[in-house]
């Protein structure tokens, strides 16, 4: 003979089926998800600061006058790293070395002292 | 089980007020440290600015700086990584006598970490230069200025430096070759 478990319908029970219940766990799981992203975020702008990156960042505030004249260069090959050293070889490398030396040679005069002296800068100190 | 939920909501905003704070890389100058005391008033009795225009000049200053930073590093790596070392690889691998270019490439590389940590040095001062409050605390303004100012040369040191070493490569290179060519001809002679 089969019992079938009854449940007396006391007005507790009456109120626990017509107020849904929100699982714990659910709470937990949203919150967990903040906080292990908020963690995340954390150790990711940490490492974009500590790496140097920010620096060479022209996306940031500040840098938006400058940002259109950073031009996209063209990709620079090289020379490979694996074959003879010939004569073809030698003056690759010289014709290439020569033609990075000289774009950096005309900034040479980048990070001058002199834009930063008390009379650029208009401060008169007694 | 409600209060819970919002214990752990409670928190978690928290938190993340907290993390918002704490992460924000700009640093508010503390409006009691760094104004000169009594006794080091000596040190500048005036220092007149406008602080506007000068913060305006450092921006400008700042944002090229940053140009800079990016189209000059870019080539001083493309330098390095693909030509010095990918052309002192390949003395390696063909067994010639490479050891000054390897000396020198070694250096560049020292020279170009260095000119890395400086420039980013550097660089935190200077956005904090701009952050800092001009009107109220001038002569500490200045001091800020000129502390900046010593790190901006330094990276100009470097940045010489870096060319020097370039150069110093170049004339190793020019030996190296001279000393290619003497040796292809030694060998023919010897054929001969």
């Amino acid at each position: 003979m089969m019992k079938h478990d009854t449940e007396i319908a006391t007005p507790s029970v009456v109120e626990s089926v017509k107020r849904p219940q929100m699982k714990p766990q659910f709470a937990v799981l949203i919150a967990g998800s903040i906080v292990l992203s908020m963690l995340l975020v954390i150790v990711s702008m940490y490492l974009y600061n500590e790496s140097g990156a920010a620096q060479l960042d022209l996306s940031r505030p500040g840098y938006q006058d400058v940002r259109s004249q950073a031009q996209v260069t063209e990709r620079f090959d090289g020379i490979d790293s694996a074959g003879e050293v010939n004569d073809r070889t030698l003056e690759r490398f010289d014709e290439l070395y020569s033609e990075q030396q000289a774009k950096i040679l005309k900034q040479k005069d980048g990070f001058a002292p002199a834009v930063m002296r008390d009379d650029a800068l208009d401060i008169k100190v007694e | 089980m409600k209060r819970i939920s919002l214990l752990i909501v409670a928190a978690v905003v928290s938190l993340s007020v907290f993390a918002g704070v704490s992460g924000a890389p700009a640093r508010a100058v503390d409006s009691e440290q760094g104004q000169l005391k009594p006794g080091d008033t000596s040190i500048y009795n005036l220092v007149r600015m406008d602080c506007l225009a000068v913060k305006f000049k450092l921006s400008k200053i700042h944002q090229e700086d940053g140009l800079l930073r990016v189209t000059l590093g870019q080539t001083y790596e493309t330098t390095s990584s693909k030509l010095m070392a990918r052309f002192n690889a390949r003395i390696v691998e063909n067994r010639l006598d490479g050891a000054e270019l390897i000396g020198i490439a070694a250096d560049y590389e020292n020279a170009l970490d260095t000119f890395r940590d400086n420039y980013q040095k550097y660089e935190i001062e200077m956005n904090s230069l701009m952050k800092a409050d001009c009107q109220s605390q001038r002569q500490t303004y200045y001091l800020s200025i000129d502390s900046t100012r010593q790190l901006r040369n330094q990276v100009n040191a470097d940045v010489q430096n870096l060319n020097k070493i370039l150069g110093e490569y170049y004339d190793a290179f020019g030996e190296f070759r001279t000393s290619i060519k003497d040796d292809q001809e030694q060998k023919s002679n010897d054929e001969a």
